[in-house]
């Protein structure tokens, strides 16, 4: 197992907030009152390697989990993205993308403070 | 970030066009609510709106919307197959499909329209005939998609049916008795069968059909190629907290033990 050091270049995708939209959506999050007060996880919708006053060195980058919870729901998906082989499934309140073929993980969605219980994708 | 209007979020199925997210839940009395979002303008920071929104009476397990139709959804529960038309009026008006015999005492657990990841072609969008339904007695409801009724039955399992994915080739059960099989739309014989450790929680076929993806209650995550009959584990892991674990730093392992009852050694 390694961690890198350092803010990589896009470590963990996943993110509401693109790069271009960040502060245009905070500002009318803000105004329209939105979901300014959620602080459930670990990131809350935020890049934090990104971020210009949370960008502390180093920050440990996620690399794996190993985990699948496995209850009664459709929690287990392909990427309908075309030319990747990536299955998508849940651990708790995160949930992982993972390639079939080398085992590699590749994109951790973060932010609900409790377990998933379902989700769906888009084409 | 939305809030659903529910005590408990059971599913949740967005629609073809990625117009709207339909969601199940229990309301505060204890009724299932569906609800169905706008969500075409959340990519511009505005906040999804429900479009529609209804309480049935009826149980539902499973809902998702039909591939070719963003207004028309079908559902499953316990005792009830039933279809959803979403009305500009907000509302979603619901007609069963008529299960004779079938109904009593039998609880539907999943659903998937016959249908394959393919071109928005119009001609192609004839082809949706059927919905298959599967069921906690082991067998498999075929519904026909354009008239709402029922046309046949299979008994395919002796376990209860908790995942069922289907193209517009096979489909695929995953099942209480530990079988993920793969089986022809006529459900004659199926092509194969994959045993694993426990119930099979969950299925789903790779968008170019050639690989089905199984997860178990056991904590598994298997890929079943079709193309070469190979089975391969992707992940394990404990069913319950883990306890205590220690790093050996020569050998690269870790050790693990669980509240699930097991030890478990791990390769890096």
């Amino acid at each position: 197992m390694q961690f890198q050091k350092g803010p990589a270049d896009h470590p963990v995708s996943g993110f509401i907030i693109k790069d271009d939209e960040d502060d245009a959506v905070t500002a009318k999050r803000k105004t329209t009152g939105g979901s300014t007060e959620y602080r459930g996880g670990q990131y809350s919708g935020y890049d934090l390697s990104r971020s210009h006053k949370l960008n502390k060195d180093p920050i440990m980058e996620l690399k794996h989990v190993i985990g699948y919870q496995a209850d009664k729901c459709m929690n287990l998906k392909w990427s309908k993205q075309d030319g990747e082989n990536v299955v998508l499934f849940t651990s708790g309140g995160t949930i992982i993308a993972m390639d079939s073929e080398s085992n590699e993980q590749k994109r951790f969605f973060f932010g609900h403070s409790a377990p998933v219980c379902c989700f769906d994708l888009n084409e | 970030m939305m809030t659903v209007p529910v005590i408990s979020l059971k599913c949740l199925s967005f629609s073809h066009d990625g117009r709207y997210l339909a969601s199940v839940g229990k309301d505060k009395h204890n009724k299932e609510l569906i609800c169905v979002w706008d969500i075409s303008r959340i990519t511009r920071g505005e906040m999804p709106e429900i479009c529609a929104r209804q309480t049935s009476e009826f149980n539902i397990l499973s809902l998702k919307f039909s591939p070719i139709d963003s207004s028309r959804l079908a559902s499953c529960g316990k005792e009830n197959i039933r279809f959803w038309r979403v009305r500009e009026t907000g509302n979603i008006r619901g007609s069963a499909v008529v299960l004779q015999h079938h109904a009593r005492n039998t609880v539907f657990t999943c659903l998937d329209f016959e249908y394959g990841f393919r071109s928005a072609d119009r001609s192609e969008n004839e082809s949706l005939k059927r919905v298959f339904v599967g069921s906690k007695h082991g067998m498999v409801f075929q519904v026909n998609y354009q008239n709402e009724t029922l046309e046949a039955s299979y008994k395919t399992n002796d376990g209860a049916i908790f995942a069922i994915a289907v193209n517009d080739a096979f489909c695929v059960l995953g099942s209480e008795d530990t079988y993920v099989r793969v089986w022809p739309l006529d459900f004659q014989e199926f092509f194969m069968e994959a045993q694993h450790e426990g119930t099979v929680s969950a299925v789903d076929i790779s968008p170019d059909g050639l690989k089905v993806v199984c997860g178990t209650l056991y904590g598994s995550i298997g890929i079943l190629d079709k193309s070469n009959q190979n089975y391969k584990t992707l992940l394990r892991s404990h069913t319950d907290e883990i306890l205590a674990m220690d790093f050996h730093v020569q050998k690269q392992h870790i050790i693990t033990v669980s509240k699930d009852k097991t030890i478990r050694l791990w390769d890096i």
